[in-house]
């Protein structure tokens, strides 16, 4: 066989562009995402979503915006205090979750409780409500419009029931625990039923896979 | 004494309420209790099993307490994520069955309480049967707090 030097020289070259250039991509592009926890309770989002931008007290009454969202995982829990029965079962498992990881020295994550019946719960009535589950909740209230949208930014529909003969009402929403990354995007929700023993699993195996996806 | 003169009446109404019933309650309320309410909570939930032991399809259709301004029967039903109260004005309970009100299921909605209740504390709730009898059951109210 008589091939040309220049052939030759050519095929190296673009031999050896390929390699370089599969060199460089692996250092460029991010590393392959690593391979999905098996997840019963959680859903993984895709791609993490940056919450929406809002401003609405806390139970101190002090002005909070996304910033509470930030450093910390959080699991997120929309409700509201005259509900008797789901939202103090689900504020239980949330805070045994937090209880549970602590005892296994694993991370934790903090506890966001927003209400969607703000007009009832002032802030004091929610710092009152959410102390007896957990001083480390962080509640969240403001003005009907202000949470109706960062609710409807979240995913969450809310229906306020009609009011009865004796003012009384309920209001349906979402039972999902949202789970918000340390960089304040919604990362996984967490469907019912809530089992503290599978929730607290999930969640050290979703902050896992986060990790090991960034390194 | 007087004590002794109460145990006497006690058992006497013991064994007259005995003839007057059938051999076999109809129907057994058990595992009674209530959640105990966060403090500032309007409505706290009520959860029990009922037993129909009888022959017949019966019928919870009311219950009531003196304790709170209303007692009505709920079910929490869940839509994919949705989650809703719901009225129901009455709980079937078929023959030889057992219906259970648990958390996140059917409950018996207390709204309005008259008194603090705390842990400890016990609540009487009046139940009416579709057969036209009512129990009066007693409910411990529970901490429910799984962590402590």
């Amino acid at each position: 066989m008589n091939i040309p030097r220049a052939q030759l020289l050519i095929v190296a070259l673009a031999l050896a562009a390929a390699v370089a250039g599969f060199v460089v991509a692996r250092g460029m592009l991010p590393a392959p995402p690593a391979a999905q926890p098996e997840l019963h309770s959680a859903t993984l989002l895709n791609a993490p979503r940056p919450l929406p931008d809002f401003s609405l007290l806390d139970q101190h009454g002090e002005v909070i915006g996304p910033e509470v969202f930030t450093g910390d995982w959080q699991l997120v829990f929309f409700g509201f205090t005259n509900c008797p029965d789901i939202c103090p079962m689900t504020l239980h498992t949330l805070t045994a979750v937090r209880a549970k990881l602590a005892s296994q020295g694993r991370q934790q994550p903090g506890v966001v409780f927003v209400s969607v019946d703000p007009e009832r719960d002032a802030p004091a009535q929610l710092a009152d409500y959410l102390a007896y589950f957990d001083t480390s909740i962080v509640g969240i209230t403001g003005d009907q419009e202000g949470i109706a949208k960062f609710a409807r930014d979240m995913g969450v529909a809310v229906f306020m029931g009609a009011e009865d003969d004796h003012g009384h009402y309920n209001v349906d929403h979402s039972t999902a625990v949202f789970l918000v990354d340390p960089a304040g995007r919604l990362s996984a929700l967490f469907r019912m039923p809530h089992e503290v023993d599978v929730m607290a699993d999930e969640f050290t195996r979703i902050v896992e896979t986060r990790v090991e996806a960034r390194g | 004494m007087m004590q002794r003169r109460v145990l006497l009446v006690l058992t006497m109404v013991a064994v007259l309420a005995g003839c007057g019933m059938g051999e076999r309650q109809r129907i057994v309320i058990e595992d009674t209790w209530v959640r105990e309410a966060p403090p500032g909570a309007r409505a706290l939930a009520g959860y029990m099993r009922i037993h129909n032991h009888s022959d017949a399809q019966l019928a919870l259709l009311f219950a009531n307490s003196a304790d709170f301004e209303r007692v009505e029967l709920h079910v929490t039903r869940h839509d994919n994520d949705r989650m809703r109260m719901e009225q129901v004005d009455h709980v079937a309970l078929l023959p030889g069955e057992a219906v259970e009100f648990v958390p996140g299921g059917m409950h018996l909605m207390l709204m309005g309480p008259r008194r603090e209740l705390k842990a400890g504390d016990r609540v009487r709730v009046e139940l009416t049967f579709s057969d036209g009898t009512a129990t009066d059951v007693v409910f411990p109210v529970r901490d429910a707090r799984s962590s402590r």
